[in-house]
């Protein structure tokens, strides 16, 4: 039987990262992934570390100091972007919310101006003119999260580590409490170490071994336009995104059909002039189609903010499976009942933003000992 | 006034207007599309390739290949070739989207 150290299921952004800091800490890392990499919600994502709409800060601000050199550190492009990032409000009752939620990032160490809507205008003039202010995180950047995917896995791939793609898990073999052996549709494999890197499907893998993970898959609906040259404010996004991404309460008791399916505008401008349009937040289980009443509703916020961008073309709509946890925390932790598997999950909007700390803390929870404090993102069970 | 490149022999041209272009001031006539207006100009190079940076223009002139794109009084993206010279209005190049020096091709 084939054998190795660690086997990572799943070749999303987080699989990719994880088999990275693996292989580069002398690991053998074989990767299973069922489809293409970055074929799932790394695929269907608007990449950025906003900063300022992080649920992690201490996290976040560590993988946002690995990403400043990481094209450079795997030879390749991951089209990093210092667009800064912008919180704009839809009226000026959201005020005391965005200043009290600046206060608490500026507690943490991300700094977050507060501006006036004249302020926003007069750095871009297409923002709408009934916008009364919005907040900006300068260190927000952008980043293209499935070429960071690809390039942790090329990374990986020169040092050693074994890219499975089309090659789905049936099994994880436990014996004697630890793991044994992965069973995929190419065979089996004997290992040491499972990283569970499955995103919003980790709870399905988790299942066949009696463990319940609280993740639950949530859609993330996405717009794509034509290059289409307007703006100076290249990442912004709607106030409302502090209530639709965390606050389940409000989502669920509200009258208004955008905040019920969990929508907040997400605009960002890659390099290319496209524009990137989000998102929906709703939870239809593993349906990943798109729906006209949510895109609508989705563009017609993004109007609101950019009411340039309804002379835009739409050339294409995707939607992603957000992996959602609901205390907001990603799982990022080894299990007690099995020794050997380590779960990698549960980073909800923020997979792209937090890939490098993840991939790092996983390959230290196996290879030595965590750097940083990880009991909030401990698997309880 | 000058007609720019207009063919001269024609008597019978629509009334004067003035448009600008990348805010300098030219004569327009009724009837005549923004690309005409350029042409007319000799002004033709509208915008440079993202990925080999290369010059293009008003290509098939009927409304098909988009390689005409101009900002008109703020929107962008208007096909010059389908879109009518106004009184006043403001046509602009576009901003160039462009990869990496590292990415460009030849």
């Amino acid at each position: 039987m084939a054998s190795t150290d660690v086997v990572v299921i799943g070749g999303g952004v987080i699989g990719a990262s994880v088999a990275y800091y693996l292989a580069k800490a002398k690991m053998n890392v074989t990767v299973f992934e069922r489809r293409e990499l970055a074929s799932e919600a790394t695929g269907s994502n608007y990449g950025g570390l906003p900063l300022q709409t992080t649920h992690s800060p201490d996290l976040i601000r560590e993988s946002a100091r690995m990403y400043r050199n990481l094209g450079e550190e795997l030879g390749s492009d991951i089209e990093l972007e210092q667009t800064g990032s912008y919180l704009l409000m839809d009226n000026e009752d959201q005020l005391p919310m965005l200043e009290a939620h600046a206060k608490e990032m500026l507690r943490h160490g991300i700094r977050v101006d507060i501006l006036t809507g004249r302020e926003l205008r007069e750095i871009d003039p297409d923002i709408a003119a009934d916008v009364p202010g919005g907040s900006r995180c300068s260190d927000g950047f952008i980043v293209n999260p499935m070429k960071v995917a690809y390039a942790y896995a090329g990374a990986a791939k020169k040092l050693g580590a074994q890219l499975q793609t089309f090659t789905e898990v049936k099994q994880i073999r436990v014996e004697n409490r630890r793991v044994k052996s992965v069973i995929s549709s190419k065979g089996e494999v004997e290992t040491k170490f499972v990283v569970l890197a499955a995103g919003a499907w980790a709870p399905l893998l988790g299942s066949t071994l009696n463990l319940r993970i609280h993740v639950i898959p949530r859609r993330g609906e996405i717009i794509l336009t034509e290059a289409f040259p307007i703006g100076k404010i290249r990442y912004m996004m709607d106030a409302d995104y502090l209530l639709t991404s965390s606050n389940l309460e409000a989502v669920k008791t509200s009258t208004d059909p955008r905040i019920r399916l969990g929508i907040s505008a997400v605009l960002t401008q890659p390099k290319h002039g496209n524009w990137l349009i989000g998102t929906s937040r709703d939870f239809p289980g593993y349906d990943k189609s798109n729906t006209v009443e949510t895109l609508t509703i989705i563009a017609r916020r993004a109007v609101r903010f950019v009411p340039k961008l309804k002379h835009a073309n739409i050339i294409r709509t995707m939607a992603g499976l957000r992996p959602f946890c609901e205390n907001g925390h990603p799982i990022i932790s080894s299990v007690d009942a099995v020794e050997g598997l380590v779960l990698a999950t549960g980073h909800h909007g923020e997979g792209v933003g937090l890939a490098p700390v993840t991939g790092k803390l996983v390959s230290e929870i196996i290879t030595s000992r965590p750097t940083m404090p990880i009991e909030e993102f401990r698997y309880e069970g | 006034m000058n007609g720019g490149r207009r063919i001269g022999s024609v008597e019978k041209r629509g009334a004067e207007f003035q448009i600008t272009l990348d805010g300098r001031e030219v004569s327009a006539y009724a009837g005549e599309t923004i690309a005409t207006v350029l042409l007319a100009e000799g002004d033709i190079i509208l915008r440079r390739t993202s990925k080999e940076d290369k010059p293009r223009s008003v290509f098939c002139g009927i409304g098909i290949c988009f390689d005409c794109l101009v900002t008109v009084n703020g929107v962008p993206n208007q096909r010059a070739c389908m879109t009518l010279a106004r009184p006043g209005c403001a046509v602009t190049r576009q901003r160039v989207f462009s990869r990496g020096a590292g990415e460009k091709r030849g």
